[in-house]
């Protein structure tokens, strides 16, 4: 990860933006919209789905609930949740869909899978395999110009649409929040997820959208495709080249995916806001981003920019 | 736009045929060439000038063909239209929109016999009474309608949706007897009465029927109450086509699930649904 430029600093109640840039890669995704007979349930099958999904490298994909739906927002008129997922390409897309609806949206009860994306060229198959698990007992229906089927099941029918579909997307957006002391650095963090949870077609992967174990490409072990980013380890300061200040006691870091670069900048810009709203007198010194000096991916966030 | 009306002359009094016929060669065509354009009447060939009474108007909203016939006289009107609208008005004949794939056809009044047999796309509205067949096989195919969707706000004749594939059609009304008969997919609903031996031989497809009057064939099992998703999104659907039977859904008490025909493997249902 390249040194964050020191130069025209800009600073937002105190805390200074680093003038660099988050740089981020092109993605295929697609929205799910998940229902169930309460909030609860459809929250239960939304959340199982998107687990373990918190990077590609590891994972096959990258998934998180984008926001909670009220019935109106539904095709059953039930409570949902929207969910996005990420992948590298289509076909490690389609794969990751059908193992966690099958595993984790048809097992849940009462529950119901649609797409939740506009029609491209690029179908993913929902129904389409899991059709089988019917054993010759499915039907399908063709209502909204969108064929659905209906899979016999213990509870009664899990219902789900026949495909879903890809559409480009963004993954990789990030920032970091450099803080004094561990508590600051989450509270500041937990303040900019509240914040990002309101913008539409963005997540944030990671456990309650926040990771502490930021990584750079590459490892000293040659099996290992990343590895701690100990420019941003605290407990390193004094044995590698560092980019933390003297009194940085802890780094955390926000990574948002999104189906567009405006909007990863509009989550970027009110996460940054908020989390700078603690200040640093509460002690929030430096908001930066990852960076590979521009050689990942060609979508470039930079944090000056996206604040004005 | 260019709409044009083609009225039935009153003194015609044979049957004549306008399959064929599209929305798109008549709105082209110079009134010359439309006055030459030949059909088939029981009698031999008829020119069209000679049928109808012709009418062009180019300050319309919509560019579509109006037709209005009387006594049962127009057959096979809309007949594989693809493309289109026609608006028809009157007591139209046999086989209207027989074989049609796509466009839009709103009939204002009653056809005959046969409407919609081997339909496979498209958008069909009867705005009354419909005959025996509607929506099922034709002869030369042996399977009834394959996809589109036909409304009839009136009641319908026997032998509804017979081998029917794909599709939806809804009744705002009553329909006679073997209704759905040896159905192989699709989904019908009638609001109304219907007449004896519904989903006869029913192999796949559902049949939402009104509980009011019903009585349930012998071959159906029943599979109790069903609390479906595919109810609330069937209704949500009903929305867009039919008000009157997405409200009568809509407000059931409850909708009762039988699966049939049991002697010809049982994957058939029959969603009957009761309002107090």
């Amino acid at each position: 990860m390249s040194k964050p430029a020191r130069k025209s600093r800009k600073k937002l109640n105190g805390v200074v933006i680093d003038a660099t840039f988050a740089e981020a890669f092109p993605m295929k995704a697609t929205r799910l919209i998940i229902t169930a007979h309460t909030e609860e349930w459809a929250f239960n099958a939304a959340n199982a789905m998107t687990g373990f999904a918190t990077s590609v490298i590891a994972c096959g994909c990258e998934a998180g609930i984008e926001r909670k739906l009220s019935p109106r927002e539904t095709p059953d008129g039930r409570p949902g949740y929207a969910v996005l997922i990420f992948a590298m390409g289509d076909n490690g897309l389609a794969k990751q869909l059908q193992n966690r609806i099958g595993q984790c949206v048809l097992t849940s009860p009462t529950s119901a899978c649609y797409a939740g994306v506009d029609q491209t060229d690029k179908p993913l198959p929902v129904g389409k395999q899991l059709r089988y698990f019917g054993d010759g007992y499915q039907t399908s229906k063709v209502m909204f110009g969108r064929r659905f089927w209906r899979i016999p099941v213990m509870d009664g029918e899990f219902v789900c649409d026949e495909v879903t579909w890809a559409v480009p997307a963004i993954g990789g957006g990030n920032f970091l929040v450099l803080a004094t002391n561990q508590a600051a650095a989450l509270e500041a963090c937990e303040r900019a997820i509240k914040a990002m949870r309101k913008v539409r077609d963005v997540i944030m992967p990671f456990p309650g959208g926040v990771v502490r174990s930021g990584s750079k490409v590459g490892s000293k072990y040659a099996a290992l495709p990343a590895s701690t980013n100990h420019r941003f380890c605290p407990t390193l300061k004094g044995v590698v080249d560092n980019d933390l200040e003297a009194d940085t006691g802890s780094v955390m870091e926000i990574v948002i995916d999104g189906l567009s670069a405006e909007a990863i900048s509009e989550a970027m810009a009110v996460g940054i806001e908020a989390a700078c709203k603690l200040g640093a007198k509460r002690g929030i010194q430096r908001i930066s981003a990852g960076n590979y000096g521009g050689n990942l991916g060609p979508h470039h966030f930079h944090l000056h920019e996206v604040l004005t | 736009m260019t709409a044009l009306t083609l009225r039935l002359r009153p003194e015609v009094d044979e049957a004549i045929d306008l399959s064929g016929l599209t929305p798109n060669q008549l709105l082209e065509a110079k009134p010359e060439t439309l006055a030459r354009i030949k059909l088939n009447g029981c009698a031999g060939r008829v020119r069209l000038a000679d049928a109808f009474e012709c009418a062009q108007s180019d300050a319309s909203e919509t560019a579509e063909v109006c037709i209005e016939g009387h006594s049962g006289l127009l057959n096979g009107v809309a007949a594989g239209l693809e493309h289109g609208s026609f608006c028809l008005r009157g007591h139209f004949g046999d086989a209207l929109a027989r074989g049609m794939r796509g466009g839009h056809v709103e009939l204002r009044g009653r056809c005959g016999d046969f409407a919609a047999t081997g339909m496979r796309g498209g958008h069909l509205l009867i705005r009354g009474e419909a005959g025996d067949h509607l929506g099922g096989a034709l002869p030369e195919i042996g399977a009834g309608m394959a996809g589109g969707t036909v409304v009839i706000n009136g009641s319908a004749g026997h032998r509804l949706g017979n081998r029917m594939r794909r599709g939806l059609i809804i009744v705002n009304g009553d329909v006679g007897e073997y209704l759905g008969a040896r159905m192989l997919a699709g989904t019908v609903m009638v609001t109304g009465q219907v007449g004896a031996h519904a989903g006869y031989n029913l192999r796949r497809g559902s049949l939402w029927l009104n509980a009011e009057g019903l009585e349930i064939p012998q071959n159906f099992a029943d599979c109790g109450v069903t609390e479906s998703v595919y109810s609330a999104l069937f209704t949500a659907h009903l929305k867009r086509l039919s008000r009157k039977a997405a409200a009568l859904l809509s407000h059931a008490d409850t909708i009762r699930l039988y699966r049939g025909d049991l002697c010809n493997g049982g994957l058939g249902e029959l969603l009957v649904f009761a309002t107090s």
